[in-house]
C-alpha cells in the first residue's frame, strides 16, 4: 500500500475545505484550522491498479492574520493550490505561496483547482491568467465545491502526477 | 607648566631676563624631580594608564582582600545586577554556562528526593510481610536494588495500547499495532495531526529542530510517548503510569527498526508495505503485562469477616437446629393420639402451641421436654376434650370403671365389650355408668360372669332344700333335726355375708307347715309355732334375727289322702330366700 502526503494550499476562503469535505474521510473538526493551522483528512483511491492513501493536509488559508507554516509542507509529495475564480487576488496569493513552497521543499507535482466555477457571473479570471499557469506547466482544473464538479479528478490527477503515471 | 619638562628651555618673549635666569636656575636645581612629578600627575589623570596599572595588581589585591569577605560583600550587588543584565540580554550564554552543572544538580536533587521517598517507603514496606512481598524481597536481594524500587516497579499499572511507527518527514504511518479492545481511530489521520502538532510546537517555540515533543499527556490516565529517530518516530499510546525503563525498550526498538530499513529510508516513496514485517515487533512491545497490585487485606479484616461468618453461621445453625426440633416436636404432637394441634407459631423467637388434649392422652409437656427446646422459649395451652377413637373410649372406660382382675374390656365402634368374671357390685357399677362414658354407645356383656350372683343362687338352692321336720302335733323339731338347723344357720350366715358384699337385701322367710289332719286353726297355730321355734333355734345359732321372718302356712284346702309317711312330709319348716333388688332376678 502506498501513502502519500499532499497539501492543499490557498488564500483564505477559497473553499479548500469545502472542496474536500464531501470526498474524504475525516475525524477532526474545523477548529484545528484556527488553532494548529492544519486539518488532516484521508482519501483512499486506486491509481493504475494500486491503492493509494492520500493524506491530505488541509492548510489554513493565508490571510492578513495567519500565514501558511512552511514546515507543514515538509515531506509532501504534491500540492493542490486552490484559487477562488471570483477573486483575482487569490491567484496571486497562490502563486506567491507556490514560490515559497518551491523554495522550502523544492518543486513538486502540483495542480491548480480553480474553484467556485459555478459563480460564472462573478468570474474574475482572465484567459491570460490561465495561459500563465499553463506556462508554468501546472494543470488547471475548474472545480465547484457546491456542485461537486471535478473534485474527484483533482485528486486523481494529482495522484497520477505524484506516482508518475504516464 | 607643560613646558616645564623641557631641557633646552628658551627665553619667552614676555619674560624679563631676571625671570628667565631664575627659571633656568630652578630648572637646573630640581628639573628631574619636577619632570617626574609631572609624569605622575599625568598618569593620575589618564584612565587608560590607570586601568593598565590596576589590572596588574587587581588579582593580587583580590587575593589579598579575599582573606576577609570585604571584597565579596562589595562585589555582590554588582554581580547580581550584572548577572541579571546578562540573562536578559543573552540567556543562551548563561544557559550554556550553567547547563553542565544544572543537569547533574537537578538529577542529584531528583535522586535525593526519590531516595528519601524510597527510604520511607522501604520503612513502611519492611513492616508488611506477604508471599508476594517475600518474592519481591528475594528479587531485590538478587538484583541488589532497594526493595522499594522493586515494589514501585512491580506495582506500576500501565498498558501500552497503541504503537505507531511514523515516517518522520511525511507523517505517514508506516505500521501500527493496537492492543485488543482498543478502539482505533484512523492512524494515518492521528499520526498526521501529531506530526502537524510537532511542527506547530517547533514553529511556535522557535525550536531549532533538535528538541522534540516527547510526551503528550491527556486527562490524567492516557499519555502519548514519542520516541524520535532520524527517519521514523515511534508513537506509543499508554494508559496508566509506565516505568521509565519502557523508554529504553522503545528506544532500542526504534534503533533496531532504523537499522533494519537502512537502505529503504533514502528512497521512501510512500510505499509502506515493506514495513509490515516489523509489526510483530510492535505487537511484542504492546505485550506489556498489566501489573495489578493485589490490595492486601489486613488480617484484622479477615478475622472480623471470619467472626461475622462464624456468628452468622452459628446463628443459622442454631436457628436451623431450633427449626428442626420445632418441626419434629410438631410432628410428634400431631402424631400423638388424643392431642389435636390448633395453632403452632413462632413469635419473636418464642414458640407458641395451642391445642386440645384428651385427659387420657400422653402429657404433651413430656414431649416438649424431650424436644430439647428451651422451656422458657415455649408456651403451650391445652384445652380438654374427649377423643372419640375406640382406644381413647377404652382408656376412658377403664379409667372410670376400674375393672377388677379377671375382667377384659374392649371397644369397637362405640360398643364396650366386657368379658370375664366380676363381682356383682362392679357389674352393677358397669351397668349404671358405662353408657354415660363419652363415646360408649352400647355395652355387650354376654361373656361377663357375675360370680356373686352364682354364689347367691347356689346358697339359695341349698338353703331352700333344708327342711326341718316335726313329729305330729309338736312345735319343736325332732331332735335329729339339729344338723339340718345347723346347716341352715350356716347357709344363712353365708347369705348375709354375701348380702353386704353385693349390696342387696336378703330376707329369709322361715315358713312353718302342718299336716292337713286336725282343725285348721290348730294347724295354723301349730305351723306358726313351728316357724317361730326354728327362728329361735337359728337365732341361738347367731343368725341375725332381723334378716328372718317366721310365718305359718298350714296345708288347708284340698284333703290329702295318703299314708302316715306322706303326712309326715307336711310337718315341717321350710326356708324361702327373698332378695330385694330391682335389677337382680334371683329366680331363674
Amino acid at each position: 500500500m502506498i501513502k502519500k502526503k499532499i497539501c492543499m494550499i490557498g488564500a483564505f476562503a477559497v473553499g479548500k475545505t469545502s472542496l474536500v469535505q464531501q470526498h474524504v474521510h475525516s475525524i477532526f473538526s474545523e477548529k484545528y484550522h484556527t488553532t494548529v493551522g492544519v486539518k488532516i483528512d484521508k482519501k483512499t483511491m486506486v491509481v493504475a491498479g494500486r491503492q493509494v492513501d492520500l493524506i491530505i493536509w488541509d492548510l489554513h488559508g493565508e490571510d492578513d492574520f495567519q500565514t501558511v507554516q512552511m514546515s507543514y509542507l515538509r515531506g509532501s509529495s504534491g500540492f493542490i493550490y486552490v484559487v477562488d475564480g471570483t477573486r483575482r487576488s487569490t491567484l496571486d496569493i497562490a502563486m506567491k505561496l507556490k514560490g515559497r513552497a518551491d523554495q522550502a521543499v523544492g518543486p513538486l507535482p502540483a495542480i491548480v483547482a480553480l474553484n467556485k466555477c459555478d459563480l460564472e457571473s462573478r468570474w474574475e479570471m482572465a484567459t491570460d491568467d490561465i495561459h500563465r499557469l499553463a506556462q508554468e506547466k501546472i494543470p488547471v482544473i475548474q472545480t465547484s465545491a457546491k456542485t461537486g464538479l471535478s473534485v474527484e479528478p483533482v485528486f486523481q490527477a494529482l495522484a497520477e502526477l505524484v506516482l508518475e503515471v504516464p | 607648566m607643560v613646558e616645564a619638562g623641557r631641557k633646552d628651555s628658551k627665553r619667552e618673549p614676555s619674560e624679563t631676563p631676571d625671570v628667565y635666569q631664575w627659571r633656568e636656575l630652578r630648572d637646573l636645581l630640581n628639573g628631574p624631580e619636577r619632570q617626574h612629578l609631572e609624569e605622575i600627575s599625568d598618569h593620575l589623570n589618564d584612565p587608560v594608564y590607570q586601568a593598565k596599572a590596576i589590572s596588574k595588581v587587581l588579582s593580587e589585591a583580590i587575593t589579598l582582600g579575599s582573606k576577609n569577605d570585604r571584597i565579596a560583600k562589595a562585589l555582590q550587588p554588582n554581580i547580581d545586577v550584572a548577572l541579571k543584565a546578562s540573562v536578559q540580554k543573552n540567556p543562551k550564554a548563561i544557559t550554556d554556562a550553567i547547563f553542565p552543572v544544572l543537569g547533574p544538580a537537578i538529577r542529584k536533587a531528583i535522586v535525593a528526593t526519590l531516595m528519601r521517598m524510597i527510604q520511607s517507603l522501604n520503612h513502611t514496606l519492611n513492616q508488611s510481610v506477604s508471599v508476594r512481598g517475600l518474592q519481591w524481597r528475594w528479587e531485590a536481594f538478587r538484583s541488589r536494588r532497594p526493595y522499594a524500587e522493586i515494589v514501585l516497579l512491580k506495582t506500576l499499572i500501565y498498558r501500552v495500547e497503541q504503537i505507531f511507527l511514523i515516517h518522520r518527514r511525511t507523517g505517514v504511518v508506516l505500521v501500527q499495532a493496537a492492543a485488543d479492545l482498543v478502539e482505533l481511530q484512523d492512524p494515518d489521520l492521528i499520526s498526521g495531526m501529531l506530526t502537524a502538532i510537532q511542527d506547530f510546537v517547533n514553529d511556535s517555540f522557535r525550536n531549532e529542530g533538535e528538541e522534540m515533543l516527547d510526551t503528550l499527556r491527556m486527562d490524567g490516565d492516557h499519555s502519548v510517548w514519542i520516541e524520535q529517530g532520524a527517519e521514523a518516530v515511534l508513537c506509543v499510546v499508554i494508559r496508566g503510569t509506565p516505568p521509565l525503563e519502557l523508554r529504553d525498550r522503545l528506544r532500542a526498538l526504534l534503533d533496531e527498526i532504523h537499522h533494519l530499513f537502512e537502505k529503504q529510508w533514502p528512497q521512501f516513496d510512500g510505499d509502506v508495505s515493506a514495513f509490515a514485517m516489523v509489526k510483530p515487533k510492535l505487537e511484542e512491545a504492546l505485550d506489556v503485562k498489566e501489573m495489578v497490585p493485589k490490595r492486601r487485606v489486613s488480617p484484622l479484616i479477615w478475622i472480623l469477616v471470619a467472626a461475622i461468618v462464624a456468628i452468622i453461621g452459628f446463628g443459622v445453625w442454631f436457628e436451623y437446629g431450633q427449626y428442626k426440633k420445632w418441626t419434629r416436636l410438631l410432628g410428634l404432637l400431631r402424631a400423638e393420639p388424643g392431642i389435636v394441634l390448633l395453632k403452632s407459631e413462632r413469635e419473636n423467637g418464642r414458640f407458641l402451641i395451642e391445642g386440645f388434649k384428651d385427659p387420657q392422652a400422653r402429657d404433651p409437656e413430656e414431649l416438649i421436654t424431650r424436644s430439647e427446646i428451651d422451656a422458657e422459649n415455649i408456651e403451650s395451652r391445652w384445652l380438654p376434650f374427649y377423643a372419640m377413637d375406640d382406644d381413647f373410649i377404652l382408656r376412658r372406660s377403664e379409667e372410670i370403671l376400674q375393672p377388677p382382675q379377671g375382667v377384659v374390656m374392649a371397644v369397637a365402634h362405640g360398643v364396650l365389650d366386657v368379658s370375664g368374671e366380676a363381682s356383682h357390685r362392679w357389674i352393677k357399677r358397669l351397668e349404671r355408668h358405662a353408657t354415660s362414658i363419652a363415646g360408649v354407645e352400647n355395652i355387650r356383656r354376654n361373656l361377663l360372669i357375675d360370680a356373686d350372683m352364682d354364689s347367691l343362687r347356689r346358697l339359695k338352692r341349698d338353703l331352700e332344700g333344708q327342711d326341718v321336720y316335726f313329729s305330729t302335733g309338736r312345735s319343736e323339731p325332732d331332735s335329729d333335726q339339729d344338723k339340718v338347723i345347723d346347716r341352715a344357720a350356716d347357709l344363712i350366715r353365708q347369705l348375709l355375708a354375701l348380702q353386704a358384699q353385693m349390696e342387696v337385701m336378703v330376707r329369709i322367710a322361715v315358713i312353718g307347715h302342718a299336716d292337713p289332719t286336725g282343725k285348721p286353726d290348730f294347724n295354723f297355730n301349730l305351723s306358726q309355732q313351728r316357724a317361730t321355734s326354728v327362728l329361735r333355734l337359728l337365732t341361738v345359732r347367731k343368725v341375725d334375727p332381723l334378716a328372718l321372718s317366721a310365718t305359718g302356712r298350714p296345708e288347708d284346702g284340698g284333703v290329702v289322702e295318703g299314708t302316715s309317711r306322706d303326712l309326715e312330709l307336711f310337718r315341717k319348716v321350710t326356708f324361702k330366700l327373698m332378695v330385694t333388688e330391682d335389677q337382680v332376678k334371683i329366680d331363674d
